[in-house]
C-alpha cells in the first residue's frame, strides 16, 4: 500500500509558483526564514527612526512627568462619558442591534442574482447570495459582496455638477430641459445594457418625445457577437440561455464562464451540480477548454487545450465541418482548406465527445466575433442542444449590448448629427477601443449629460453631471431571463443628493413621478397582468419585494428555423508568428471591465489564477520569458503600432508561448488614491513617486471592424530595462516542506480521475503513514464539536469565499505595498497549486483558513495564552489578551494566522460603516485568524434558545458558506451523527492535511475528480 | 526676615496640600483602571426608577424593549414615556391641590406640568396647554448618559441571559430603590467567568441545570 503511493507522491509533484518548482535558493531562504516578511525597521531604517532616538534627558524627563501624571489621572478619572440617544418614537418591531434581512438584485455586473442585504441599525452591512433565486440559487461572486462597500464609498459622486462646479437639481433641471426643449430632435442616450423593464419603458418615453432619436446600448467588454450571431441564424436578437447542468460535454472556446462570462454565479452553480458523483456509477460531465491564457475555467478544466486565438478558430471551422459532415449537411462555407497548425486528434476528439452526447452537450465560444458564433450556433443546432443545453425560444436578458449601434452613433457624433448626448451607467472616454475619437466628437455635442456614480473621464467631459443612487439605495427591477425578474428595494436612505436615471428621465419629461411609483406602476401595468395568481396587486407586489424576484408565465419567442445560409467561414486571421504575439484581453474577476476599480476590497483581492493583486500585468508563458531573458516583475512594451503600455511581466505557467494577456478595467481616474493606500506612515509615501492610477488601460489594445469589438489583437514585445515588482500572494504563505528539510510526506492537494473513482472510491486518498503522537487524545466534546469541509471537486477557486469573509469579519486592506511585503489580511487564502510541466499544467485550487485542530500547535505556544481551544473544538484567538510575540503565527503548520503590522482603522472614514458591529477591528500588534465565524454560531444558538427550540443542522450558515457560489463548504456538528459534515467526514474522499502530523484539524477536505 | 516668610509659607503650603489631599482621597473612590463602580452620572432629566419600577411595579421590559429580543436592553424612545405621560404631567398631589385650589377659586383648572417633564415634551413636541402633539417643534434630543459601558472588545447580549432567566437585579443591582441609577457591578472579567462558573457548578439554585460557558469566544470576537 504505502509503495503504491509512494509512486503516486512521485507522480504528481504539486507547485505553487515557478520559483517553488524549480526551488531556487531564494525560495528556499524564503520558505525556512523565521519572518519571511521583512521587519518595519529592516525595511528602511532611516526613515523609521529618523529624528526619533535622539532623546535629550529635557525632553526625557517631560515625558515620563507626564506619563505619570497622566496614569495618576486617568486612575481617578472616570471612563469618557458616553451618551445614548434614543430615537423619540422608534419603529416598531425593530431592535436595535439585531439585523434585518432585505432580498434585492444585485447589479454588480448585468447577471442579476439575488441577494439578501443584512442591513443592521439602518445601514447594509453584508449581502449574501438569496437561496430561494431560481438562477443564482444561493450563490454570489466576489463583486456582488463587496458591493456593500461601495454603497459609501467617500468618492462616490455626490452632487450634481455643472460644468465642473456643484449645482443643485432645480437648476439643472431647468437647464437641461430648456436646452432640450431647443433642440427638439438628435438626441441620443448612451447606456450599458439596461436590463430594468421599467427602466426601458422610462426611457421610450422619454426619446419618443424627439425624433431622430434612439438608444443605444453597449457593453464595455461585449457579448454584441453572440446576440447578432443568433440575430441571423434564429431570427432573435438575445443571448440563449445555457443549461450546463444539463450538459454531459461541455467544448469551451476561450469562454471564462466560471470567472466573469456573462452569468458566472449561475453558471458556477449549473455546471458544479453537473459534477455532482451521483449516479451508479457516478457521473460528472466531461469539460474541455481551449485557450491561449490560463483563464479561472481553464483552470478547472478536464482537459485543457493550449491554443492560440487563431488556431482555436481553426479548430473551431474543422469541428463544424466534421459535424457538418456527419449529420449531411451541406456547409458550402468552411469546406475550403484546413487551417489546423496543431495536431488533428485533438479536434477528433472533441467532435467524438460532442456526437455521443447529442442534446446534451454544450460548445461555447467567448470571441466577440460573429462568423466564430454563428458556426458555434450551427454546432450546437446540429446536435440538437438547443431547447436542451441552451435556449434562444426562453432567452436570457441578461446582456444586451450591440457593439453595431454603438458604431452607428458614433459615425453620427462625427457627422455632427448628434445634438444631445445622455450617457448613463458607461464610461465611454475610458472603454472604447476608440476613445479618442469619441472624447473629440463630444466636443462637438450641444448637450452632453452622463449620469454617473463616480467622477469618471466621461463625466469630466460632459457639462451636467447627474450623480446616480447605489443600487443598495435603490428601487429598480431586472428582466433577467424570460419570465423572471428580479426586483431590488432600498436598504438605506439615500447618502447624497442623487437620483436614479429613470427618475432623472421622468423629471426631464415633467413626469414628476417619485422613482418607486414609477417601478409599481410598470409592474402593475405590465408584469402583473402576466403573473398566474390569485393575490391582489399590492400583495403581489409585496410578495415580490419580499422575494426579491418574482418568476411569470415566460412567452415563448418567435424563433426562425435555423438560418443555415448566415453561416459562413469566419473571415479574420490572427495568425501571430512575423506579426508578433496575439493580445488576448480579459476581464479579471474582481475589477471587470473597470465598474469596480474604486472598490479596494475587489483591489486586493489575488486573482485566482495568477494570484496577483492590486494590478494588471503582461501574462506570458514561461517559454516566452525565458525566450526573452524576463524575470516576473520585469517591465515591458506592449505596442500594436498605435497604442502601447508599458506593464510588468508576470511568467504564467499554462500560457500559450505565442499569446500574451492583459486584463482590461485597469488605470482608471480615479485609481490614484489607491496608490497611497496603507497604514498610516506609509501613506505618506505613495507607492508610486507621483500618484498614478492603479495598472494601464488596456482598451484601446481592442480592435473594431465597425460591427463588433474584438477583444483580440496582435502586438509586439520590447524589454524595457526597468522593474516594478508585482503585489502577489502567490508562495506567500506557504506550506511546502523544504527537500532539505525532509520533504512533504504527502500531497495537500489530492486528485484522482473518474475511473480510478469509480473502482475504488478511496482512491487518490489512500495513505498510510505512522501518526505521531505528542499529545494524548482524551478530551471528550460532549455538546457540539464544529467541523467543515471543503470539497476540492467543487471549488472553481472563484474567490467570492474571500471576499464573504473580509466583509463579515472586517478584515483589513493593506494596500500594495503591504502585499508585496507579504502583509496580507485575508483569512482565507485560495492556494492555487500546478501539477505537469511547465507549458500543460492542470491546477488545483485550495482554500485554506485555520484548520482549528484539536491539537493545535499554535495554541501551547503562547505566552499569554490569547489562542485558546474552546469546548466547541474552536481554536479561538482573542485579540485583547494578545501580546503580539507571533510565536503561534511560527508554530501554525498551516500558515493561516495574519498579523496587523499597522492599525489599518482610521476613525471617521465613511467606510466605517461597512463594519460588521459583532466584530473587534483589531489594533496594531495583534493576531488574527479565521473564528469559524464564531459570531455566527454564538447568534444561531441564542436565536435557538429564544425560540426554545434546538439548533439544526444547517441553522448556521459560516460567511464563506453561504455565498460559495459552487456550494464546495460545509459546515456543521460532527457530534451530530445525522448532519452533512459527519456524513462527509465519513466519506472516502475526505481527508485532512498533515494528518500524520496528528494536529487533528477539524476542517477538512474531499479529493478532487477528474474526467479524464 | 525673608528666611521666616519662607518658612511660613512652606509651613502653609505643606499644612494645605495635606488637607487638599485627604479631602481629595475623601470625596474620590479609587477604583482600579478601567472600573467604574459606583458611577452614577446626572441624567438629562430626573428619571426615578424607584418610582417607576419601585411603587408603580413597571416592569423592567416595558421600556428596555430589547433586552430579550436582541444584544442591547435599549434606552426607550420617549414614545413610550408619552404613553403614560401624555396623560400625566406631574406628580398626584400637585393637580389634587391644584384641583381643590379650582375648586376653592371657582375656576377652571389650570394644567399642572412637572419641570422635569417640561423637559421630555420639550423633545417630543407635545403641547400640554392644548393636550397634542405638535412634531416641527420637537427637538429630539434627550441624550441619556449611559452608565454601563462595556469595551468594544466584549460582546455582550441582554437577550441571552434574560431568556436564561438571569433577573436583571443580578447584575443592575436593586434599581426599583434607585433615585438615580448608579453602577454596582464592577463589571470585569473575573465578575463575569465568576457567576458563570457559579452558576455551571450549581451554586445559584434558581439557575440550576444552566451551563452557562466560560469560553474565550463566547463574549470575545
Amino acid at each position: 500500500m504505502q509503495n503504491e503511493d509512494m509512486v503516486n507522491r512521485q507522480n504528481t509533484k504539486y507547485w505553487k509558483g515557478l520559483e517553488e518548482r524549480e526551488n531556487s535558493p531564494e525560495f528556499q531562504k524564503a520558505a525556512e526564514n523565521e519572518f519571511p516578511e521583512p521587519l518595519p525597521p529592516a525595511d528602511d531604517p532611516d526613515r523609521f527612526f529618523e529624528g526619533k532616538m535622539s532623546v535629550s534627558r529635557r525632553s526625557f524627563l517631560k515625558a515620563a512627568g507626564f506619563s505619570v501624571a497622566g496614569a495618576v489621572l486617568a486612575s481617578c478619572n472616570r471612563a469618557p462619558v458616553e451618551k445614548s440617544i434614543p430615537l423619540v418614537s422608534a419603529p416598531r418591531d425593530l431592535v436595535a442591534g439585531t439585523s434585518y434581512w432585505y432580498s434585492s438584485t444585485c447589479a454588480g455586473c448585468q447577471a442579476g442574482c439575488g441577494i439578501l442585504a443584512k442591513a443592521r441599525d439602518g445601514r447594509p452591512i453584508k449581502i449574501e447570495g438569496n437561496p430561494q433565486h431560481p438562477l443564482s440559487k444561493g450563490g454570489i461572486c466576489a463583486v456582488g459582496q463587496a458591493m456593500v462597500l461601495s454603497l459609501y464609498d467617500s468618492r462616490r459622486a455626490q452632487k450634481p455638477l455643472r460644468g465642473g462646479k456643484t449645482t443643485s437639481w432645480q437648476e439643472l433641471d431647468r437647464e437641461v430641459i430648456s436646452r432640450l426643449g431647443e433642440l427638439g430632435d438628435d438626441v441620443y442616450l448612451l447606456t450599458g445594457s439596461v436590463t430594468s423593464p421599467s427602466t426601458r419603458a422610462v426611457i421610450d418615453r422619454f426619446l419618443g418625445r424627439f425624433s431622430n432619436s434612439a438608444h443605444v446600448e453597449y457593453d464595455a467588454v461585449s457579448y454584441s457577437a453572440i446576440l447578432d450571431a443568433h440575430e441571423q441564424t434564429h431570427g432573435r436578437r438575445a443571448l440563449p440561455r445555457y443549461r450546463f447542468d444539463r450538459a454531459e460535454v461541455i467544448v469551451s472556446f476561450n469562454a471564462d464562464f466560471l470567472g466573469t462570462w456573462i452569468s458566472p454565479v449561475e453558471f458556477t452553480r449549473d455546471y458544479t451540480a453537473g459534477r455532482d458523483l451521483v449516479g451508479n456509477p457516478p457521473r460528472i460531465s466531461y469539460h474541455v477548454q481551449l485557450e491561449g491564457r490560463m483563464s479561472l475555467t481553464g483552470s478547472n478544466a478536464d482537459r485543457r487545450i493550449r491554443v492560440t486565438p487563431a488556431q482555436s478558430a481553426a479548430i473551431l471551422v474543422e469541428v463544424a465541418k466534421k459535424i457538418a459532415a456527419v449529420k449531411g449537411v451541406n456547409l458550402p462555407a468552411v469546406q475550403g482548406k484546413s487551417h489546423l497548425t496543431i495536431d488533428p486528434s485533438v479536434v477528433d476528439d472533441i467532435t467524438g465527445r460532442l456526437l455521443e452526447s447529442e442534446g446534451k452537450s454544450l460548445l461555447l465560444c467567448g470571441r466577440n466575433d460573429v462568423a466564430l458564433q454563428r458556426l458555434v450556433n450551427f454546432v450546437n443546432h446540429a446536435l440538437g442542444n438547443y431547447g436542451k443545453t441552451l435556449d434562444i425560444a426562453y432567452p436570457s436578458y441578461q446582456w444586451r449590448g450591440s457593439d453595431r449601434a454603438l458604431f452607428g452613433l458614433l459615425e453620427k457624433m462625427k457627422a455632427g448629427r448628434v445634438k444631445a448626448l445622455f450617457i448613463a451607467g458607461a464610461n465611454p472616454v475610458y472603454n472604447l477601443p476608440d476613445a479618442a475619437a469619441f472624447a473629440e466628437a463630444l466636443k462637438d455635442i450641444p448637450l452632453v449629460v452622463t449620469i454617473t456614480d463616480h467622477q469618471n473621464e466621461t463625466a469630466a467631459r460632459s457639462e451636467f453631471v447627474c450623480p446616480v443612487n447605489h443600487p443598495l439605495e435603490s428601487w429598480n427591477d431586472a428582466e433577467i431571463a424570460e419570465g423572471l425578474f428580479g426586483m431590488t428595494q432600498p436598504t438605506i436612505p439615500l447618502l447624497g443628493d442623487t437620483r436614479t436615471v429613470r427618475e432623472c428621465l421622468s423629471v426631464w419629461m415633467d413626469e414628476g413621478k417619485p422613482d418607486r411609483e414609477i417601478v409599481k406602476d410598470y409592474w402593475k401595468k405590465t408584469i402583473f397582468p402576466r403573473w398566474k395568481g390569485t393575490l391582489s396587486f399590492q400583495e403581489f407586489w409585496d410578495q415580490a419585494v419580499h422575494d426579491g424576484f418574482v418568476s411569470v408565465q415566460p412567452r415563448k419567442a418567435p424563433v426562425s428555423s435555423f438560418q443555415l445560409a448566415a453561416v459562413t467561414a469566419p473571415d479574420e486571421d490572427y495568425l501571430p508568428g512575423n506579426k508578433g504575439y496575439a493580445l488576448e484581453l480579459y476581464q479579471k474577476i474582481g475589477v471587470l471591465d473597470g465598474r469596480h476599480a474604486n472598490n479596494p476590497w475587489l483591489q486586493e483581492l489575488p486573482d485566482p489564477v495568477t494570484k496577483v493583486t492590486w494590478d494588471n500585468y503582461v501574462s506570458v508563458s514561461p517559454a516566452l520569458a525565458k525566450e526573452m531573458g524576463l524575470e516576473e516583475g520585469n517591465v515591458v512594451k506592449v505596442s500594436d503600432g498605435v497604442y502601447s503600455v508599458e506593464l510588468p511581466v508576470q511568467v504564467q505557467p499554462g500560457q500559450h508561448d505565442e499569446v500574451v494577456a492583459i486584463a482590461v478595467g485597469y488605470g482608471c481616474k480615479g485609481t490614484e488614491r489607491f496608490s497611497r493606500l496603507g497604514p498610516d506612515w506609509i501613506e505618506h509615501v505613495a507607492s508610486d513617486e507621483k500618484l498614478l492610477p492603479i495598472g494601464k488601460n488596456a482598451f484601446p489594445f481592442a480592435r473594431t471592424n465597425g460591427a463588433v469589438t474584438s477583444f483580440v489583437s496582435a502586438v509586439r514585445l520590447t524589454k524595457t530595462g526597468a522593474s516594478s515588482p508585482l503585489a502577489l500572494t502567490q508562495t506567500h504563505q506557504t506550506i511546502t516542506v523544504p527537500e532539505n528539510l525532509g520533504g512533504e510526506a504527502r500531497n495537500m492537494v489530492r486528485e484522482t480521475t473518474l475511473d480510478d473513482y469509480i473502482k475504488n472510491p478511496r482512491s487518490g486518498n489512500t495513505f498510510e503513514h505512522p501518526v505521531l503522537q505528542l499529545w494524548e487524545n482524551d478530551y471528550v466534546y460532549e455538546g457540539h464539536h464544529w467541523a467543515m469541509a471543503i470539497d476540492l471537486g467543487r471549488c472553481t477557486g472563484c474567490s467570492a469565499c474571500v471576499i464573504g469573509c473580509q466583509a463579515e469579519n472586517n478584515v483589513a486592506v493593506v494596500g500594495r505595498d503591504e502585499v508585496r511585503r507579504r502583509r496580507e489580511m485575508h483569512w482565507i487564502r485560495i492556494d492555487r497549486y500546478y501539477s505537469g510541466n511547465e507549458g500543460d499544467v492542470t491546477v488545483m485550487h485550495q482554500p485554506v483558513m485555520c484548520q482549528h485542530c484539536d491539537h493545535a500547535p499554535c495554541e501551547s505556544v503562547c505566552p499569554v495564552l490569547a489562542t485558546v481551544h474552546s469546548e466547541e473544538g474552536i481554536n479561538q484567538q482573542i485579540y485583547n489578551r494578545c501580546v503580539g510575540t507571533r510565536y503561534c503565527a511560527n508554530n501554525c503548520p498551516y500558515k493561516v494566522r495574519r498579523f496587523n503590522w499597522f492599525d489599518y482603522w482610521e476613525q471617521g472614514r465613511k467606510e466605517n460603516l461597512v463594519l460588521n458591529p459583532d466584530i473587534t477591528t483589531r489594533t496594531r500588534g495583534v493576531m488574527e485568524k479565521c473564528s469559524l465565524c464564531v459570531q455566527r454560531i454564538q447568534e444561531a444558538k441564542a436565536e435557538a434558545r429564544r425560540h426554545g427550540v434546538e439548533l439544526k443542522d444547517g441553522d448556521i450558515k459560516l460567511a464563506c458558506e453561504q455565498s460559495c457560489p459552487a456550494d464546495a463548504i460545509v459546515f456543521g456538528d460532527m457530534n451530530d451523527p445525522k448532519s452533512r459534515i459527519a456524513e462527509l467526514i465519513q466519506h472516502p474522499r475526505h481527508y485532512r492535511m498533515l494528518e500524520e502530523m496528528n494536529f487533528r484539524p477539524t476542517v477538512g477536505y474531499l479529493t478532487k475528480v477528474r474526467n479524464t | 526676615m525673608d528666611s521666616i516668610n519662607a518658612r511660613v509659607v512652606a509651613v502653609v503650603v505643606a499644612i494645605a496640600v495635606v488637607f487638599g489631599l485627604v479631602i481629595f482621597f475623601q470625596s474620590v473612590t479609587i477604583n482600579p483602571l478601567g472600573v467604574n463602580t459606583g458611577y452614577a452620572p446626572k441624567q438629562p432629566l430626573e428619571f426615578s426608577h424607584r418610582l417607576h419600577s419601585g411603587d408603580l411595579q413597571i416592569d423592567c421590559q416595558y421600556c428596555h424593549v430589547g433586552a430579550e429580543k436582541g444584544p442591547h436592553a435599549l434606552i426607550p424612545p420617549a414614545g413610550t414615556c408619552m404613553n403614560c405621560h401624555r396623560f400625566v404631567t406631574a406628580a398626584w398631589d400637585k393637580v389634587k391641590i391644584e384641583e381643590m385650589q379650582a375648586k376653592k377659586e371657582k375656576r377652571d383648572i389650570r394644567p399642572v406640568v412637572s419641570p422635569e417633564l417640561e423637559k421630555l415634551y420639550r423633545a417630543v413636541g407635545f403641547n400640554t396647554r392644548e393636550m397634542r402633539y405638535d412634531e416641527k417643534k420637537a427637538t429630539g434630543k434627550l441624550e441619556w448618559i449611559r452608565v454601563y459601558n462595556l469595551p468594544d472588545f466584549v460582546y455582550f447580549d441582554h437577550s441571552r441571559h434574560v431568556n436564561a432567566d438571569v433577573r436583571c437585579q443580578v447584575c443592575h443591582g436593586a434599581v426599583e430603590t434607585m433615585e438615580r441609577v448608579e453602577q454596582v457591578s464592577d463589571l470585569t472579567m473575573g465578575w463575569c467567568v465568576n457567576c458563570h462558573r457559579d452558576v455551571s457548578h450549581g451554586n445559584v439554585p434558581e439557575l440550576k441545570g444552566k451551563k452557562p460557558s466560560i469560553s474565550c469566544a463566547v463574549c470575545h470576537y
